[in-house]
């Protein structure tokens, strides 16, 4: 009881400080520090993985596995970019690691009768289906900026330091993404 | 013209209600399992070599870097050996003198060899004065033999 409230203590004195001195504690194993960095970003990570995944158990896993990776990588964030955005960059490079993993898994398997695969196809919304197949027309270079686009609002310049890629690419690629995805989307309506 | 800055309204909708998850309840402390095991594992020498392990080795392609090492290896073995065959002396090179008598006679041995390997010296012959058509400023004229 004590423990969990100088915790809550510690945390509150930190709250307020600047993103620097949080990671400079939380290099140095300070666990309100890096509850406060990593609690910031965990549900944009966890939608992120979700949004990626399709899944919430492989989401939260995922998650999960994003947080542990940063703090094992603490030492090499240099600040050069906001962590946040060092975080969705981590998160994306694992999802997307899980996601091949997973899609292999998914075409083994694909021929065994699955009753909770369809009753869960069964119970989705049927825009979010459409959205969802969308997406998935879309290759991983157009699909990447659109969910971090239009789903976590990140900027221009925030995709380009997550992907690694150039701003003036970033824009390319949203407009050629939101082209094929209207043509998907109107080609499915008119089905 | 649509613009491709922006999706129409009912696509804008179509992303704004896609559903968004929450955390399960066990989310946090399985996150702080997960961290609290990692700070154990380094902890101690032994931890501390396994994280520059994780952060200095692992991000480099350590495999890359032994293979390319082992490669090059082998080229520059190859080369010299290559190298080696190709230098090889025809005659076999003279013994090294192994006890107190050949000791002994290994440096006359071996004057001898270097006399009898030095080239003659140069004399300078200087020309019959017959031969000179006519007298140099110096008074030198001849060949060397």
């Amino acid at each position: 009881m004590h423990t969990s409230n100088s915790l809550a203590s510690q945390r509150l004195q930190l709250a307020n400080r600047h993103d620097a001195e949080l990671l400079r504690r939380a290099r140095n194993g300070e666990r309100a520090a890096l509850e406060i960095l990593l609690g910031q970003s965990r549900g944009k990570i966890l939608n992120l993985a979700f949004q990626i995944l399709r899944d919430p158990d492989a989401a939260e896993d995922a998650a999960q596995e994003t947080f542990v990776r940063a703090f094992q990588k603490l030492p090499l964030f240099r600040g050069e970019s906001e962590f946040s955005t060092w975080l969705y960059r981590l998160a994306l490079n694992l999802c997307l690691e899980k996601r091949r993993t997973l899609q292999r898994r998914e075409q083994s398997a694909q021929n065994a009768p699955d009753e909770a695969k369809s009753e869960n196809f069964a119970a989705r919304i049927e825009t979010r289906i459409a959205l969802e197949n969308a997406l998935d027309e879309l290759p991983e270079s157009l699909r990447l900026p659109l969910i971090l686009r239009e789903w976590h609002g990140l900027n221009y310049e925030e995709i380009a330091e997550v992907l690694r890629i150039p701003v003036g690419t970033v824009k390319s690629r949203l407009n050629a993404a939101r082209r094929q995805f209207r043509q998907v989307w109107e080609a499915q309506n008119e089905e | 013209m649509k613009s491709d800055d922006q999706f129409p309204p009912e696509i804008a909708a179509a992303f704004r209600d896609y559903p968004q998850i929450g955390a399960s309840p066990e989310f946090d402390s399985q996150i702080w399992a997960r961290l609290d095991e990692k700070s154990k594992q380094y902890r101690g020498f032994r931890g501390l070599c396994r994280r520059v392990w994780e952060l200095e080795i692992e991000g480099v392609a350590v495999w890359r870097l032994v293979g390319s090492t082992v490669s090059g290896g082998l080229f520059s073995l190859l080369v010299l050996g290559l190298g080696y065959w190709l230098t090889k002396p025809t005659t076999p090179a003279a013994p090294l003198p192994q006890n107190p008598p050949t000791m002994a006679m290994a440096g006359p041995l071996y004057a001898r060899q270097w006399r009898n390997f030095q080239p003659p010296p140069r004399v300078f012959v200087p020309a019959k004065r017959e031969e000179r058509g006519e007298v140099s400023c110096a008074g030198f004229s001849g060949r060397w033999a």
